[in-house]
């Protein structure tokens, strides 16, 4: 029976009911898939598109909780996800790739090989131990691509590939799947809310409707034809129609004119997001409590604040009319409208983080809104909305610029451009190739040494055994210097030097008889250990480290990956936290420095970091448990052998005989 | 969930389960690094005439290790957690370099005897608020007396501790308790039976 599912699909009464939802997402699903067929998966947001991509991928209920009936059968399947910066694991192409072959347990030249000839499959042509993130954004999407077809699937499951890419990024993409496919016969199964580019090279569409129920199936040009007004009442984006005419509202009484609409385009990783950022930082008045600017982000659940959405939408609005003079009843009255008009009036009391991704999108529009501001800026405002949500965001903004608002606007999305009033083409600064810092000491060499320092600390009893140790450890650096080991300043220097000096002076002024020397020696011990271990530090890399705690501690691989595909996403996070701290500067959550504004702030940051920190997380798992890296069977390999080198082996007796010194001298 | 029931303590992680922990925890890291600007450089002033009250903040360093047990509830969720936090903070820079692992390593071990001796199946507040404390204890009394305050008096040393199992109870099992739950309530943990709990309200 195996044979007959390579690649094929049996789908039989497949219903899934998410945890505390009432309503099934997917509603009794029965269809069946030959090998070799390309088939095109539509349906509004929230038909459950994605989650039957899962569901046949077969990660479905070990990522996410409900209950499931029915069956499905299929051979091996990889699935490729929307964003590829939740599905990218690792910080090298020659590792990124490799991920599913190590999980498989194939040897390490097979790996190479493999690696090799899909990096050259999917038109990546840089070296292998190139950044797997310093990409744009379709050369990622590329990058992940490869990741997914390195197990050579028989199915290849793709969830929206393209929705994120400009045009010639996006065609790019397609183009290699095609490819892909026609040297391999797999099977393909695509989800996409703007499918025109994938039309022509599929045989056949399912449409699933509002119900979670399997609508239409059949050839493509057929449906189209055949159901073409169902399909657009079900918000189907119909290659060839145009997009629905924004829906006439009124934002405020009164004629306006000098309103506009800019748009910057370009292809994706061009830096539209960067340009949109300056200018706002430009068109703020910092003098002013409250500015005149209202900002959507890329990620809208960046912008919440407060537990309702009504709370959220107003945060801003009631500063502004607290500041104006203006009758908060007044503010709240305009914040309802704005929310009715982004269809979210039914929503008014909801945890606004419980609300759908394209919910929040609308949300963070009528926040940007509420307070009137003179200008607002918006990042990829109509990303993944279905064409019906498409009609309500496009109606808005259309709004404030009736209302005498300039919007400016990043986006890649034609039918949003077509109504521009100015269109910007940003133009891609020549991408320079950096190699990732490959460290000359392993991990473990680094976490060891500033140990063995702190045992020996125990020996610094008096100033002049303390002064013998920075004696040695001044010795020790000037040797690990010229044998190559560079180091760099650490980033917050600072930090650790009013620590050593508080233990100073507080083991001075706390101490028996107030001793100068007990102060100075406290200080002089801690500082043996805290200052090499915090220069070491900067010469860490979490991936290397993973490869020597797997590869030579030989703890187990699971837990060691996942925490290393954590910490490479350290950038990623901190970067969000610098953009929260922006949104909330803009949104005058801090506009009064008083602690209590700020501890406020800290708090929904947090949080709003946390959530998103979550949600990321259960993708990424979905990424990585489609490439094996739960049902590895049997040992796990390595691409690449984590060894000692010789540096390491005399920062280690380097630090070992530093130890000694405060013993030997005491 | 019926699974619930089930009397034996759970050691399989699902990959979510490593995952959501790895990235929360890297998540936390990131926040705590960002208090550093907000925060520390107001506590220095306020504890810099009496430092052993600066210790009062020694519980927010501890919530990694108490969220990890109270969201995954599995052995080894503790310690796991608390050292990638660990490990973010000195990736980005801090104030203790490398040796901020042993750290990192007692105060999770604290955390996980108190949740062992309740077999992994109670998650309360109480419960949270031991596992602070205890781990509290051990950060303080097994290395923090030794390495950083050897030289104060008895009673300094005393009110250095009491400072600090406090802030454990509160700051660490509160603070962990409410974060799951608040983050439960989201929907976003509905994966985890933390989660559902929170959710289900």
């Amino acid at each position: 029976m195996t044979t007959e599912f390579r690649g094929g699909v049996q789908v039989r009464n497949l219903t899934w009911t998410p945890f505390a939802s009432s309503k099934p997402l997917l509603n009794n699903i029965t269809f069946s898939i030959n090998a070799g067929e390309r088939v095109l998966l539509v349906g509004p947001s929230g038909s459950g598109k994605s989650t039957l991509l899962r569901a046949i991928a077969g990660v479905l209920q070990d990522t996410e909780s409900g209950g499931m009936a029915g069956s499905i059968e299929t051979g091996s399947s990889g699935l490729l996800l929307q964003d590829p910066n939740d599905s990218i694991v690792a910080p090298t192409l020659l590792r990124e790739v490799a991920f599913g072959p190590e999980n498989a347990g194939l040897p390490r030249e097979a790996i190479l090989n493999l690696v090799e000839s899909t990096l050259a499959s999917v038109q990546i042509d840089k070296p292998l131990q190139a950044s797997s993130t310093d990409l744009s954004g379709g050369e990622m999407q590329r990058v992940a691509l490869a990741g997914v077809v390195a197990l050579r699937p028989n199915l290849l499951l793709l969830d929206e590939p393209t929705s994120m890419l400009d045009s010639s990024s996006a065609l790019a993409v397609r183009q290699t799947v095609i490819a892909t496919l026609k040297a391999s016969q797999q099977t393909l199964i695509v989800a996409e809310h703007r499918f025109d580019g994938w039309v022509a090279d599929l045989d056949r569409i399912l449409v699933l409707d509002h119900d979670g129920q399997l609508a239409f199936d059949g050839m493509p040009s057929q449906i189209l034809a055949e159901h073409r007004n169902e399909l657009l009442d079900l918000g189907v984006w119909i290659p060839g129609e145009p997009a629905t005419a924004a829906k006439p509202i009124k934002l405020a009484e009164g004629e306006f004119t000098c309103g506009s609409i800019t748009v910057f385009t370009g292809n994706s990783g061009a830096g539209k997001t960067t340009e949109l950022n300056r200018l706002i930082r430009a068109d703020r008045n910092s003098e002013t409590i409250l500015t005149g600017v209202g900002f959507v982000p890329q990620q809208p659940e960046l912008t919440i604040l407060g537990n309702t959405v009504f709370e959220s939408a107003n945060f801003t609005a009631r500063l502004a009319a607290q500041g104006l003079g203006i009758d908060a009843e007044e503010s709240e009255q305009h914040t309802r409208r704005l929310l009715d008009l982004a269809g979210l009036s039914a929503l008014e009391s909801q945890n606004p983080y419980e609300i759908s991704g394209g919910e929040q999108r609308r949300l963070a529009l009528a926040t940007a809104l509420a307070h009137n501001p003179m200008s607002v800026y918006l990042d990829e405002p109509t990303v993944g909305q279905d064409r019906s949500a498409w009609a309500s965001v496009v109606g808005l903004i259309v709004a404030a610029r009736e209302a005498g608002m300039n919007v400016f606007i990043a986006s890649h999305d034609q039918d949003l451009i077509a109504l521009a009033d100015r269109v910007i083409k940003i133009q891609p600064e020549i991408a320079m190739f950096r190699p990732p810092a490959v460290s000359k000491v392993s991990g473990l060499a680094i976490l060891a040494a500033p140990i063995i320092l702190l045992i020996g600390s125990m020996g610094i009893v008096s100033t002049k055994a303390g002064l013998a140790s920075v004696v040695a450890i001044a010795a020790a650096w000037l040797i690990l210097t010229m044998a190559g080991l560079k180091f760099k300043a650490p980033k917050l220097l600072i930090a650790p030097v009013v620590g050593v000096l508080s233990i100073g002076l507080s083991n001075w002024y706390l101490s028996r008889g107030l001793q100068l020397e007990t102060g100075l020696t406290a200080a002089l011990r801690v500082a043996s250990f805290v200052f090499p271990g915090v220069f070491l530090a900067t010469a860490l890399r979490p991936y290397r480290l993973g490869d020597q705690l797997a590869q030579t501690l030989k703890l187990p691989a699971r837990p060691v990956i996942a925490a290393m595909v954590a910490m490479e996403r350290i950038g990623f996070f901190t970067g969000m936290w610098s953009q929260l701290q922006f949104i909330h500067n803009i949104r005058g959550v801090t506009a009064h420095r008083s602690p209590l504004a700020r501890i406020r702030s800290a708090f929904w940051m947090t949080f709003t970091l946390l959530v998103q920190a979550i949600r990321s997380a259960g993708t990424t798992a979905v990424a990585m448990d489609a490439r094996c890296f739960s049902k590895s069977t049997g040992r796990r390999t390595w691409a690449e052998q984590a060894n000692w080198r010789q540096l390491d082996l005399l920062l280690i007796t380097l630090s070992a005989v530093v130890a000694a010194v405060p013993f030997l001298v005491r | 969930m019926s699974n619930n029931v089930s009397n034996k303590i759970k050691v399989n992680w699902r990959g979510i389960d490593l995952v959501t922990a790895a990235i929360l925890a890297v998540a936390l890291g990131v926040a705590f690094w960002g208090f550093d600007t907000l925060v520390y450089p107001f506590l220095g002033l306020i504890t810099a005439g009496f430092p052993p009250v600066g210790e009062l903040v020694l519980g927010i360093w501890i919530i990694p290790a108490v969220a990890g047990a109270l969201l995954v509830r599995r052995p080894g969720a503790a310690i796991y957690m608390e050292l990638i936090a660990a490990n973010v903070e000195l990736l980005l820079g801090n104030t203790w370099g490398v040796t901020v692992l042993v750290s990192a390593l007692l105060q999770a071990i604290g955390v996980e005897i108190i949740f062992l001796i309740f077999r992994y199946r109670r998650f309360t507040f109480g419960v949270a608020a031991l596992g602070g404390m205890l781990s509290a204890i051990l950060e303080i009394c097994l290395y923090e007396w030794w390495s950083y305050v050897p030289d104060y008096t008895p009673l300094f040393k005393a009110i250095f501790l009491v400072c600090g199992v406090i802030s454990g109870a509160f700051v660490a099992g509160g603070g962990a308790f409410w974060l799951i739950r608040g983050l439960g309530k989201t929907g976003a943990l509905n994966a985890f039976a933390a989660g559902r709990e929170a959710s289900a309200k």
